[in-house]
């Protein structure tokens, strides 16, 4: 581990405990934090480990006078990156981005957080077609979203490239790696089958309105997951729940916030998946699982958490979904 | 053959714990070594991650003899030092002949307490947070005579003498650019290389075939010191001392792609370089008991 001052140049190479928590903003906190008692005397702006995405910035300390060690927190590269903004262009609604990945990133991350990122320049390989963003979206969550949609993960990597200049924070896309595994657990990823069927078919919704004058709508789902207003299961097979809408002004109100309500309650399978412990997986990486009835399902890495102890690296993941 | 056995402090005060005056070390367990397997559990017995070493800790006991008045005064400046060690935080050395342990006295305790006995028991213990004995190597390699000719004397920024105390040294032929030596440790080792200005170019060294660079050009008069040492916290360094003792630290100059505090791995080894300047490399190699 590097310490490094707040302009990236490095500082120091020494081993300190500390906790790192990279992902997704959604799953993940994107900071670190340690408890050092020597390392204020150097003065540190941030620490990175070379060749990988771990390191940051020191932004909070605390320091107590009953006690002779130093709390520092900060963000992570990834979270820097969620401190900003991708906004509409002026005068246009959305942000809309058409071609090579990595030509994007650069345009959106240029002039942000000081230009600490530097984007490669080597072609990835992917080709985004007007992908447009979600309003307001953060710097982070849009261009995961954005690479994800193709089937690419962000990678981000600190080196030092040249003596006496900063270090370098290189972000790229990368197309993401599939680990593939079916329920037998043949890939070592461990995984736990559900079949529900205790759920709700027939929800009753009601609108606005008084006893018999209330607005009322009879939605049904079927074995596809297809909801209508047509009678799918019948007899015992049928099972049905209220749901009081009366905040619901319309009918077609009703009916979304009804379809809503029901796909919630409904019967469903699903099929969790946790992280294996002896793959190396990258945020945005695929985990993929196979239902024994042959349906497919693929879900995100979106948390990882690095622990250094000892001078020891352990490396913990989390799988969008698990527990 | 006698065994030379003595507690330094930090402050550099020596005591002979063979026989220092009129005391001697009766009990101590200085070969006692203890390795901590780091497992995984598993169906049948377990996988072996990596082994770990606690820090050690050496019981002693000392008697001391003669008048009650010198058998004071003795104990009571072995304790001052030792007390010494552990207010400044600084350890002391236990020297096995060639070989140091770093240590602080933590605890200790006398008998008999009352008058009249010709004699006094010390038992105390030793406590080493580095749980390593260490035998120092140090080569000496000035620059070849070709790298030097034309050069005034006093600019070939190598010091004529040099006060090395402990474990052995070597010189080196002018004339050899690769120069062999055996880190004799079971374990990779740790190196202090002292190089000395002038070196316009920058440092740039390797041993067992691992290269050390930093682009940091040394005047005369400037020594660039890259310790690999990790006994205490910020310890492993990259710096230069200037002309008028100021310390400068130049980490960031290194070579991207030098790890500069990579040990050097346990065996024969060289050390390679233009010989353009001239290297100490102290080659700290350790053992878990003294021989």
């Amino acid at each position: 581990m590097i310490f490094i001052n707040s302009s990236l140049h490095e500082l120091i190479e020494t081993d300190v405990d500390i906790d790192v928590e990279v992902g997704t903003t959604e799953d993940a906190t994107n900071d670190f934090e340690l408890t050092d008692a020597i390392i204020k005397e150097i003065n540190p702006g941030g620490f990175y480990i070379p060749g990988t995405e771990i390191g940051g910035l020191f932004e909070y300390v605390k320091e107590r006078a009953d006690e002779d060690y130093t709390t520092w927190r900060g963000f992570t590269w990834r979270g820097l990156m969620s401190k900003a903004i991708i906004m509409p262009p002026a005068g246009s609604d959305y942000m809309t981005v058409s071609g090579e990945a990595n030509d994007i990133i650069t345009t959106l991350l240029s002039g942000v957080l000081g230009d600490i990122f530097t984007v490669s320049t080597e072609d990835s390989g992917c080709t985004i077609t007007s992908y447009q963003f979600p309003l307001y979206i953060n710097m982070l969550d849009g261009i995961e979203g954005m690479l994800e949609a193709y089937g690419y993960r962000l990678k981000i990597t600190a080196q030092k490239v040249a003596s006496a200049q900063p270090i370098q924070i290189l972000v790229e896309a990368v197309a993401a790696v599939v680990v593939a595994g079916t329920f037998n657990e043949d890939n070592g990823i461990p995984m736990a089958f559900e079949v529900d069927n205790m759920g709700i078919n027939h929800l009753i919704c009601g609108g606005s309105g008084e006893l018999q004058n209330r607005m009322i709508v009879h939605l049904y789902i079927d074995q596809n997951g297809s909801i209508s207003q047509s009678q799918y299961y019948t007899g015992l097979a049928e099972r049905t729940a209220f749901f009081d809408c009366s905040s619901a002004e319309s009918q077609d109100d009703l009916i979304d916030q009804g379809k809503e309500e029901l796909l919630e309650l409904a019967s469903h399978k699903t099929l969790t998946m946790s992280a294996p412990d002896d793959l190396e997986l990258e945020i945005g990486d695929l985990v993929q699982g196979l239902f024994p009835d042959g349906t497919l399902i693929q879900s995100p890495v979106v948390q990882k958490i690095y622990k250094i102890s000892g001078g020891i690296l352990e490396t913990e993941y989390k799988i969008k979904g698990e527990e | 053959m006698a065994i030379n056995l003595r507690f330094v402090s930090s402050s550099n005060v020596s005591f002979n714990l063979y026989d220092f005056d009129s005391a001697k070390l009766e009990k101590a367990n200085f070969h006692k070594v203890s390795w901590e397997p780091d497992v995984t559990e598993r169906q049948y017995g377990s996988k072996v991650n990596r082994f770990t070493k606690a820090p050690q800790q050496f019981d002693c006991t000392f008697k001391f003899k003669g008048d009650a008045a010198k058998r004071k005064q003795q104990i009571d400046a072995f304790i001052f030092q030792t007390e010494k060690d552990i207010a400044d935080q600084t350890p002391g050395r236990i020297w096995w002949n060639n070989q140091y342990i770093e240590v602080y006295f933590i605890s200790h305790d006398t008998h008999p307490v009352d008058s009249g006995m010709n004699w006094t028991e010390l038992v105390g213990r030793f406590y080493a947070p580095y749980p390593f004995w260490i035998e120092e190597q140090t080569l000496i390699v000035r620059p070849s005579e070709a790298s030097q000719s034309g050069l005034p004397e006093d600019e070939k920024g190598y010091p004529e003498e040099r006060d090395f105390v402990y474990g052995y040294e070597y010189s080196y032929p002018y004339a050899k650019n690769a120069i062999a030596f055996t880190a004799d440790s079971a374990l990779p080792s740790d190196f202090k290389a002292v190089v000395y200005g002038p070196i316009a170019t920058g440092v740039n060294f390797s041993i067992a075939g691992h290269v050390y660079k930093v682009n940091y050009p040394l005047k005369i008069g400037q020594v660039m010191i890259i310790d690999t040492r990790d006994y205490i916290p910020l310890d492993k360094r990259c710096y230069v001392i200037t002309a008028n003792g100021t310390e400068v630290n130049v980490f960031d100059y290194r070579e991207p792609t030098s790890l500069l505090f990579v040990k050097i791995p346990s065996g024969q080894a060289v050390l390679n370089y233009a010989r353009s300047y001239g290297i100490d490399l102290t080659i700290f190699q350790e053992r878990s008991a003294p021989i």
